[in-house]
């Protein structure tokens, strides 16, 4: 189990950008630049002007209350919302109103709330249906290896291959669509919601493996309502409220709005 | 024993056409996420294209791969692109209603194209028809006969290799349970589900033209009745078992002929069972079979991506404008009643009381599928239990037609409520066949029967008179008619507006979450069943008694289809719904049958286009044009007073915003917001209420 090791802190990082406040020193474009981002579901506004970046390797959370927008900025990146305007720079190209698989294609995984997983597939199936749609994975070998990959990561998901993915419990679930981005290399994966509902032994497991995909160089945006236990492994965190970024720094910088604002559990 | 092989055996290759119509409704079902019961329509045009091609002298071949080739592949793409793109992972009504368009629309077009009528006699495609290449049991094979089975299996095994191992197989299975969590993998959905559509109606085409010279001439009516067989034999397979589904087929096909062989011939029975087997095989295979008994179809997951679901009623609109419509309306309507009862002609009169007539059983279909979210597509056959019960009553037993039509709603209530003991456990789909079913039952059946329909020669139902009233004539019905319609008008909206309806309206957001908070499911399905098919048996009693004769040929299954797809076009969730689209549908057809018989289709074609409009409308027609008045009015009313609208909000949303995650109403960073507003009214509402209450049951570790 590779990536059961425990969550370092910043300093941990060999690629965190540590204390640089908003510009990036080195000169180098950020991964992900996102400014001006406004969304809306048909006629509600979500979003009123989102500015978010994220530096290559870097791990950037995501926090806020209930209803904050969390997880439309996340939908909006990725192309699953139509009504979105501002930009979003990845890779320094615009991909705001790109369809969602150019997005994925270009590199950005994202595992939404919940259930994200085809329940009427098998495990394997679902495995192998995140490495199809990616250019470069058309070879049998690269498939073979992205499947050890995944399941070096999660044995459990190996016992289970021929099962029906909407059979597994909530926690293989959640494990099974990280399985997917650890059996291809992203240059950003964005996570919502990971822990949400799942038992803590659970929670230690699928934190583990985000620990595992930061290892491997994949930048990462993580959202979470309750931040207290993802502050660990932060280069970066934001706090989101009513559509809008209202403070941005290291976890240190913030940590005390953080808890005022979401107390701890 | 031979006499039970010369029965059985001709069942294998008719099993087999079966099955093969089922295979391509299996693919789509299983690959497009779309129950397309439009599929023998296209056999029907690709039969049709190969037939034309051949009429005009080119060699058989180059027409059959061009029907099969060309013509049905972008038959299939046009479908996709111009509707079923917009339905992926929709309710199965949603991609009902279009697909039921396309079974009325593609027939007629061709009808209005080459002129009503048209009988084609198709040539044989690959082994000759009339050779007899061995016998079996002393019973020679036809090369039609031949090679429809050997093709039928060859398809079947490779359309399930090909959806179980290839890539795009599994690219096909993932879209149709989440497009949108299938384009988070880097699936072309859209690319996907247009091959998906483009690989079904090939084999439609295939099917089309490989079936077509088992018939000496061909009409549409040919394959929707092989579609008839062809559902059964899918149910089978529960919709997406290929195999299971050739089985079934086969076992279908030597079943009719073995009853066709067995029962004595002339009877009722020999006649209809043959032809209603399939269906009543269908009911049991889906009321027996516990895959169907699966309340909660899968759903997509991603779901929370589309804006919330509009509301019905405007919110707010300009005083003038709502005062001067209200005003206008009421004028127009006594206007228009006083005109009806004096000088309006005698024929537009008798068109206007079908009209009210319609609304009335139209009014049962607000009930199920508007306020209950249930499919029906059995609503005529409760109409006509309604209207023979009123007929047989008055002429045998000398009742007043008006008992007889109380009694006929009784009769149709009691129906519906022990049809719906076993069907209330079905959803969706399921519930939309069983109900088809239990309608092709009825019509082939039990209305032929002298004491239920008599046939095709009908009975007689005679207008009511109330001691010394009389109401003979027309225009006197009309005031009768509008009277009931007015009854039941007002009992909807008390049901809609009372407790019934808020927990119907539960029970349409979440089965889960009404169950969990007290309310009996079961037994609200049972309820609704119920009343609606008394209220469309009293629609069809009055219906009878307007017509002054009426037979099983008024209320066959494809009648119910028609008045799913009319109410679901004008507007399946308002009560004025159902009245404008009685009126209207009474209207059109009067208007059409003065046109010459070349347009005797025009009003199918018509309907079917409109049902093509529904994906982008489902609000309905009459819903569609208030909303658009009202944005206008509040246009124009915000110009006056100079003050700018809201700008990229729409009228009916800003309203409801404070209730909706993300508006700067009342984000006080806990849930506590979305209970308050207006989120108990009658409308959408209590769907994010209820999903809430049943989420913490799904998840979890």
């Amino acid at each position: 189990m590779t990536a059961r090791t425990t969550p370092s802190g910043p300093a941990g990082s060999p690629r965190s950008p540590g204390g640089q406040v908003g510009l990036h020193s080195d000169g180098t474009a950020p991964l992900l630049e996102v400014s001006g981002l406004v969304a809306a579901y048909g006629p509600y506004r979500a979003l009123f002007g989102v500015s978010l970046r994220i530096e290559a390797g870097a791990t950037q959370v995501l926090v806020g209350p209930n209803g904050a927008g969390k997880s439309t900025v996340l939908r909006a990146v990725s192309g699953l919302l139509d009504k979105a305007s501002g930009t979003v720079l990845f890779a320094g190209r615009n991909i705001l109103g790109w369809p969602a698989w150019r997005i994925a294609r270009a590199g950005l995984g994202h595992v939404a709330e919940g259930r994200s997983v085809f329940s009427s597939i098998s495990v394997q199936e679902n495995l192998a249906l995140a490495m199809t749609g990616l250019r470069g994975w058309r070879s049998r070998g690269r498939y073979v290896e992205g499947f050890e990959r995944a399941y070096e990561v999660f044995p459990v998901l190996a016992e289970r291959r021929h099962q029906m993915a909407g059979t597994l419990s909530g926690g293989e679930q959640r494990m099974l669509s990280l399985a997917k981005l650890v059996a291809i290399e992203h240059k950003l994966v964005m996570v919502d919601e990971l822990s949400l509902g799942l038992s803590p032994a659970m929670v230690d497991e699928v934190y583990g493996s985000l620990v595992h995909l930061k290892q491997m160089g994949t930048a990462l945006l993580i959202v979470e309502q309750h931040p207290q236990r993802v502050m660990e492994i932060a280069d970066r965190v934001a706090v989101l409220a009513r559509g809008q970024v209202t403070a941005e720094g290291t976890p240190d910088d913030v940590r005390s709005l953080v808890e005022t604002l979401i107390p701890a559990p | 024993m031979t006499q039970f092989l010369q029965y059985a055996l001709p069942g294998v290759p008719l099993g087999c056409v079966y099955a093969l119509m089922a295979a391509g409704l299996v693919l789509t079902y299983r690959a497009a996420g779309v129950f397309n019961l439009a599929f023998g329509a296209q056999a029907y045009i690709s039969a049709v294209s190969l037939y034309i091609a051949v009429a005009n002298g080119w060699p058989i071949w180059v027409g059959a791969l061009l029907s099969i080739g060309v013509v049905s592949p972008a038959l299939g793409f046009v479908l996709d692109r111009v509707i079923f793109r917009h339905t992926r992972n929709a309710s199965p009504f949603v991609t009902l209603v279009p697909a039921i368009g396309l079974l009325v629309v593609l027939p007629s077009a061709v009808d209005i194209i080459f002129g009503a009528g048209t009988r084609i006699n198709p040539p044989s495609l690959f082994l000759s028809a009339r050779t007899v290449y061995f016998s079996v049991a002393g019973l020679a094979v036809n090369g039609t006969e031949l090679s429809t089975t050997i093709i039928t299996v060859a398809i079947v095994a490779i359309l399930w290799g090909a959806l179980k191992f290839t890539k795009l197989g599994l690219a096909m299975r993932a879209v149709v349970e989440s497009a949108r969590l299938a384009e988070l993998q880097g699936v072309r959905s859209g690319v996907i589900g247009a091959m998906a559509w483009i690989l079904s109606s090939l084999l439609a085409g295939l099917a089309g033209v490989l079936l077509a010279p088992l018939y000496a001439t061909l009409s549409s009516l040919n394959f929707t009745d092989l579609l008839v067989a062809a559902i059964a034999a899918a149910a089978f397979g529960a919709f997406v078992s290929l195999p299971f589904t050739l089985i079934g087929g086969v076992l279908l096909g030597i079943a009719g002929e073995m009853i066709a062989g067995y029962l004595p011939p002339g009877s009722v029975w020999s006649a209809g069972l043959p032809s209603a087997l399939p269906f009543i095989v269908l009911l049991v295979m889906l009321v027996v079979r516990p895959t169907f008994r699966v309340r909660r179809e899968v759903v997509d997951p991603m779901q929370s991506c589309e804006a919330p679901p509009r509301s019905l009623e405007i919110p707010r609109r300009a005083r003038v404008v709502f005062v001067g419509s209200r005003a206008l309306g009421a004028a127009l309507a006594v206007a228009f009643a006083v005109s009806l009862l004096t000088w309006i002609p005698h024929n537009w009169a008798f068109t206007l009381g079908q009209g009210i007539v319609y609304s009335i059983i139209f009014l049962s279909i607000v009930l199920l599928t508007g306020m209950s979210n249930e499919i029906s597509l059995a609503q005529a056959t409760f109409a006509g239990i309604g209207a023979f019960t009123a007929g047989q009553l008055a002429n045998h037993f000398g009742f007043s037609v008006l008992v007889g039509a109380l009694a006929g709603t009784a009769v149709a209530a009691a129906v519906g409520a022990v049809i719906a003991i076993p069907t209330a456990r079905l959803s969706g789909i399921a519930l939309a066949l069983a109900t088809l079913g239990f309608a092709l039952v009825m019509s082939d059946i039990v209305f032929p029967f002298s004491w239920a329909g008599n046939g095709g020669s009908g009975i007689t139902v005679p207008r009511p008179q109330i001691g010394p009233i009389s109401f003979q004539s027309t225009r006197t019905f009309l005031v009768l008619a509008s009277v009931a319609l007015l009854v039941v008008a007002v009992i909807v909206a008390l049901l809609r507006s009372g407790t019934v309806g808020r927990e119907l309206g539960a029970i349409r957001g979440s089965e889960v979450g009404a169950e969990s908070i007290g309310i009996n499911t079961r037994g609200m399905r049972i309820m609704t069943t119920a009343l609606a098919g008394g209220i469309a048996g009293l629609g069809g009693a009055l219906y009878g008694s307007l017509e002054q004769s009426v037979s099983a040929n008024d209320f066959g299954y494809e009648v119910s289809l028609v008045f799913v797809v009319v109410v679901a076009i004008v507007g399946v969730r308002t009560i004025s719904g159902a009245i404008e689209a009685g009126l209207s549908f009474a209207v059109l057809s009067q208007v059409i049958s003065t046109l010459p018989s070349r347009f005797s289709s025009l009003l199918a074609f018509i309907l079917g286009l409109a049902a093509l409009t529904y994906v982008r409308h489902p609000e309905g027609v009459v819903d569609f044009t208030k909303r658009w008045i009202a944005g206008w009015a509040e246009k124009l009313t915000d110009r006056s007073r100079g003050s700018p609208g809201l700008s990229g909000i729409s009228p009916g949303g800003s309203v409801h915003g404070g209730s909706v995650a993300g508006d700067r109403g009342d984000l006080s960073g806990d849930s506590a917001g979305d209970l308050s507003g207006d989120r108990f009214g009658p409308g959408e509402g209590s769907w994010t209420l209820f999903g809430g209450i049943a989420g913490p049951k799904e998840g979890g570790d």
